[in-house]
């Protein structure tokens, strides 16, 4: 319920016409993921956050995930992946036992990604029940790797073949290692 | 009735939510991950929410499930693990698991060093209308911190789950309510 609603009030921000695919609550982060500017009305086109949250509750009652409208600007700067940030729309909407994705995660997220986009794979994205943002990166089950986006650090696990590395490091830190690992996990993908 | 014992080679089912749903039908860490406690007291009876086997069925299992959780709709998710694997997975974070022969059951060092039970049979008489009488819990979790849970998860994680696609649409209970 949470999904569609935020879906159709960012649908009404864009200005986009909303297609019978909307009510998943993932087709429309494709219209934003590719040209964000673009799609964006001339009063909207700005990175900051706060006109576009005020804008939003101007709009209609029910309001944009606070996650992605924190990281509005990031998320646009990036250029994500359109079914990265369809994923990344559903866990920010997410309701229920489990809390929706944290603002503060997120950012850490991204700031992450900016580091190590051009060398890795889109990971798949969970959330934890506190609102942190899980990443994976998977090959078998012998070659994984997760991080987990805590405020404190960033907790990792590279399990590869009998070697598992764990820890919680500063996110710069774990993306250069990462980075210059020999068995490359940011591009383990089935 | 009388608790269960845990036999190393029976397995626990957790309940796998769609967001922790990854690609090949493979669970994510995070499942195995408890919800955060909503008040001190909750903190200190914190469990990892299960289900054992021995108990009752899978298809049972998943229809509770699919009752107080799905509004008795859709396919449920869920990831078996045998006992043995639970304390794989706790010893390797430190957690100090005994088999006590005189009770039949598991135990953990708990802080102070008092000997608490690592499963506990903790059935579910009324939620929403409907129980669970194989629900049970994971206890030692309480003795790991952040690290160590997210360390917990991942010796978990990864598993295949299994999927429930129940009895077309609404499950057996919701129908005979309705029948009613």
């Amino acid at each position: 319920m949470t999904n569609s609603t935020s879906t159709n009030s960012f649908s009404t921000i864009i200005g986009s016409q909303p297609s019978p695919a909307q009510t998943t609550g993932v087709s429309l982060p494709k219209a934003i993921g590719t040209s964000p500017v673009a799609t964006v009305p001339p009063n909207m086109r700005t990175t900051s956050a706060a006109p576009l949250r005020a804008s939003v509750a101007h709009t209609s009652a029910a309001s944009l995930p606070t996650a992605i409208a924190d990281n509005w600007g990031k998320i646009g700067s990036l250029n994500l992946d359109p079914e990265m940030l369809a994923r990344i729309m559903r866990l920010a909407a997410a309701a229920g036992a489990t809390r929706s994705l944290t603002s503060r995660s997120l950012n850490d997220f991204l700031d992450f990604w900016k580091l190590v986009r051009f060398s890795a794979t889109a990971p798949e994205l969970t959330v934890a029940p506190d609102g942190t943002l899980y990443a994976e990166w998977f090959k078998s089950r012998r070659q994984r790797l997760d991080l987990r986006f805590t405020p404190r650090a960033v907790i990792f696990g590279l399990i590869d073949g009998n070697t598992i590395n764990e820890g919680a490091q500063p996110a710069e830190i774990v993306a250069a290692t990462l980075k210059a690992h020999p068995s490359k996990p940011l591009r383990w993908s089935i | 009735m009388a608790d269960p014992i845990f036999y190393l080679s029976k397995e626990l089912l957790r309940y796998v939510r769609a967001i922790h749903r990854l690609k090949g039908n493979r669970t994510a860490d995070a499942a195995f991950l408890e919800d955060v406690p909503a008040s001190e007291a909750d903190k200190r009876a914190e469990h990892l929410s299960v289900n054992y086997l021995a108990l009752e069925s899978m298809a049972k299992i998943a229809d509770y499930y699919r009752n107080v959780l799905q509004d008795g709709n859709g396919d449920v998710a869920v990831c078996a693990v045998k006992i043995s694997q639970f304390n794989a997975a706790g010893k390797k974070c430190g957690v100090d698991l005994q088999f006590d022969v005189n009770n039949s059951s598991w135990s953990f060092g708990g802080p102070r060093g008092r000997r608490e039970v690592a499963y506990k049979h903790r059935p579910v008489p009324n939620n929403k209308g409907f129980r669970s009488d194989s629900h049970c819990g994971v206890e030692f979790i309480r003795v790991l911190d952040a690290f160590g849970r997210s360390k917990f998860a991942r010796q978990l994680g990864g598993r295949r789950f299994h999927v429930d696609r129940g009895s077309g649409g609404l499950t057996r209970d919701i129908k005979a309510k309705r029948e009613r």
